[in-house]
Parts: structure tokens; sequence; C-alpha cells
């Protein structure tokens, strides 16, 4: 309840009108308005654009039934109109009136080519387009000699120059060949070993692992390391991202953690690190 | 052809043994490979490698140090640190799907456990080579002043 309060206080200081209105619905109509509502627009529209909707006057009866039967009859009257317009406009046209004009004869299509052959000779045309093709006449032109092709190929090769010399092949060309199979042995060579470079690296070489297996079976561990060299640790390390500089300090300061100097001794000497580095072997030069 | 064919066989015979030949060499003197000897076999005895256990967990290790040694060590420190570090990450999962993740945690500790081992020996040869130096030079004092 003290929340209704407080949030009408603060409408009536913001909009005092709004919370002024009391709890009623204001969005209410009277009943069935929506019912008149589209033809009390359509009243106040006309009257206030004075519209004058004509007034339709009702169909005489029958008026359906012969309505096909007159407009039959306009069109027929109009038909007259249309011959006669026709017949001004061309009289031939007009002589044709409603016959089939495409018509032929009885049995004219079968008497066509004979007809068409009698008036026109075929001879007679081909004079006209070339005299050399009717100088051959019927007589068939693809005829050979006799035995023809039984002899066409010895005719050939006989008509063929002499043959070519074949040279030798000389040892320079023997010594060339095997420089390319050199040359593609090499290469395969060179695949060969890269592609085990690269699995050495993917995988553990097998002869570490054995080494380890004996460090692990003869617990030599601390014996072996005592075998390395500082170049090799330094490089081993060195390799693997350590500062070796660094972790040797950090180990000889954890090892030497008593006899580390004062923060005072840095203040009162300058060579204190040195020294103390230098006791301690850790100095670069 | 087939002469070719032959000789290439011939050649391949003889080219393969001569790129194989200094790996193996390589392999057996370079005392890098006796460090890698040395922390197999410490990491193995401290994370107690089972056989089938070594066998999943070298493969993936040794992915994840080709990794690491990858990352440049001249850029700056906190920045190869934090590569470092997402390189563990990622292959975090992996390592517990074979370690567990108790071990795997040791495995971290037990790798820097190592190093130091290869730096308190550093230490000691440097320290050996300086008491070395220092008797010398006494000895070669004392010889002045006994003239």
């Amino acid at each position: 309840m003290t929340d209704r309060k407080d949030i009408l206080n603060e409408l009536n200081t913001i909009s005092p009108v709004v919370a002024g209105i009391p709890f009623v619905n204001v969005f209410v109509v009277p009943q069935g308005y929506f019912n008149r509502l589209a033809e009390s627009i359509f009243i106040n529209t006309t009257e206030a654009e004075n519209i004058v909707y004509p007034v339709f006057e009702k169909v005489p009866q029958g008026y359906f039934e012969n309505l096909s039967g007159n407009i039959m009859d306009k069109i027929k009257a109009l038909e007259t109109c249309a011959k006669d317009e026709i017949h001004t406009l061309s009289p031939v046209l007009a002589n044709i009136g409603n016959a089939n004009i495409f018509t032929v004869p009885n049995s004219y299509f079968e008497h066509l080519a004979a007809e068409l052959t009698q008036k026109c000779s075929v001879v007679t045309e081909t004079e006209m387009i070339s005299a050399t093709v009717v100088s051959i006449g019927n007589k068939n032109q693809f005829t050979v000699p006799e035995g023809y092709f039984n002899k066409v190929t010895n005719n050939i090769i006989s008509a063929l120059p002499a043959a070519t010399k074949v040279v030798k092949m000389q040892g320079h060309f023997r010594i060339l060949r095997y420089a390319a199979a050199a040359v593609i042995v090499g290469l395969l060579g060179l695949l060969v070993f890269f592609n085990l470079n690269k699995n050495q690296t993917s995988v553990v070489d097998n002869s570490v692992i054995a080494n380890a297996k004996k460090i692990l079976k003869n617990n030599s561990f601390d014996a072996e390391l005592a075998t390395l060299g500082a170049d090799v640790i330094e490089k081993y390390l060195s390799n693997n991202g350590e500062d070796v500089q660094a972790a040797l300090v950090a180990n000889s300061a954890s090892e030497n953690a008593e006899n580390l100097p004062d923060a005072v001794d840095y203040f009162l000497d300058d060579k204190t690190l040195d020294e103390f580095l230098n006791n301690h072997n850790l100095n670069r030069n | 052809m087939k002469k070719i064919l032959l000789s290439s066989i011939f050649l391949l015979g003889i080219i393969l043994p001569l790129f194989a030949q200094p790996g193996n060499d390589k392999q057996q003197n370079d005392p890098s490979q006796k460090i890698q000897a040395l922390y197999i076999a410490f990491i193995s005895r401290e994370l107690k490698l089972t056989e089938a256990e070594a066998q999943k967990f070298w493969p993936v290790h040794t992915e994840f140090d080709n990794e690491v040694r990858a990352v440049k060590p001249d850029i700056n420190e906190l920045e190869r640190q934090q590569t470092i570090l997402n390189i563990k990450k990622k292959y975090q999962e992996r390592f517990i799907k074979i370690l567990g993740s108790d071990r795997t945690n040791n495995f971290y500790k037990v790798d820097a456990e190592f190093r130091k081992k290869l730096v308190e020996r550093l230490q000691k040869i440097r320290q050996q080579r300086a008491n070395g130096g220092k008797l010398k030079n006494k000895k070669l004092n004392s010889g002045t002043d006994w003239e």
C-alpha cells in the first residue's frame, strides 16, 4: 500500500493532471458503437463532401431474360452496316462473300508431280547449271582398275623415299642417363632424410629410452649426473629457455640465504654485490 | 628403363646409409641425449610411470617439449612466461588423461626439480674450478715466497 502511495505522490509531482484522473477505464465506448461506426462515418463523409450518388432504378420485369436476344438483334443490325463498309473499302473482298477460296480441284496433288516434270525437264535444268555434269551422263565415274586395292600398299611403299638413317646413341648419352638417375636418387634420398629427421623430433629416440631404463635399473642417476660437464649442462639449460646465470644466482641465494649481505651493506659499499657474486663464483667477468 | 631403375636402386642403397650414419653417431655421442636419458629416468622414477603410461606419456611430452623449446628466448620475459603457461594449459588435459590430475601437477614440480639439480651440478663444477684455480695460485704464490 505504501508503494502505491509513493507512486501516486511521484506521479503528482510529475503530472498533476494525470494523477487527478480517477481510477476509471477511460477507454470505454457506448454499447453497439462499433456496429454503427461504418454507417455513421459514411454519412458524415458524404455530407462533408457533398457527394451525390446516382439513384438506381429497378430493372424492368423480364429484362435479363430478353437481354441476350436484344444484344443479338443489335449485332445483326450492325452486320448489314459492316457489309456496306467492306463494300466501300474493297469491292473485291466484298464479292468473295462467305465462299472458301482455299480449295483445289479434285485429285490436284496426285497429278501435280507429273505435271511439273512435263513442264520442266531435269536435263534442261542441269544444262543450265553445269554443262560438264550433263556430258558425264549416266556413266559410273567411281570405278578403279581391276586389282587396284591389292597393289595399292606396295605402290605406296615403293613411292616412299629411302629409309631414314638410324643414328646410334653415343657413350656420353649413357653417362647422361646415369647422371639423371643419380639426381633422382639424390632427391629421393634427401626426401627420406628429411622425413626421418622430422620423425625424430616427434618421437623419443629408442637409444635414449634404453639409456633411461638402464639408469633406472642400476639406480645410477646421481652417478650419471656427476659425469656431466658444465658446457653440456649450460647448453641444455639454454636450449630449454633457462637463463643460466639467473638460475645460478637464484640457486646460490637460496642455498646461502644466511650469508646474503644486509640491505645496508649495498648502500655502504658499491662492490657488495660483486663481492658476493665473486665469492660464489657467479660473476660473469 | 630397366637399367635406369636398377642403377637408381643401387645408388639409393649407397646414399641412404650415408645419410643415416651421421645421425646414429650423433645420437650416440650427443651429450644432450645423455641429459635427455637422465631426464626421462628422473621423471619416470619420481612420477612412478608404468610401462604403459610411459608409452603414452613420452610422445605427448615430446610434442609439449618441442613447443616450449620453440618459444623465442629473446622476447619479453613476461610474454615468454605467458606463452609457456598457455602451452602447459593446452597440454594439461592430455597429461591428465594419462597421469591423472595429481601426478600432472607433480610433473611440473619434478620437471623444475630436475633443472634445479642441473643448476646445482653446474654450480658445483664452477666452484671446483674456482677452488682449483685458487689452489693453483696459492701454490704458485707460495713457491715464489719460498724461493
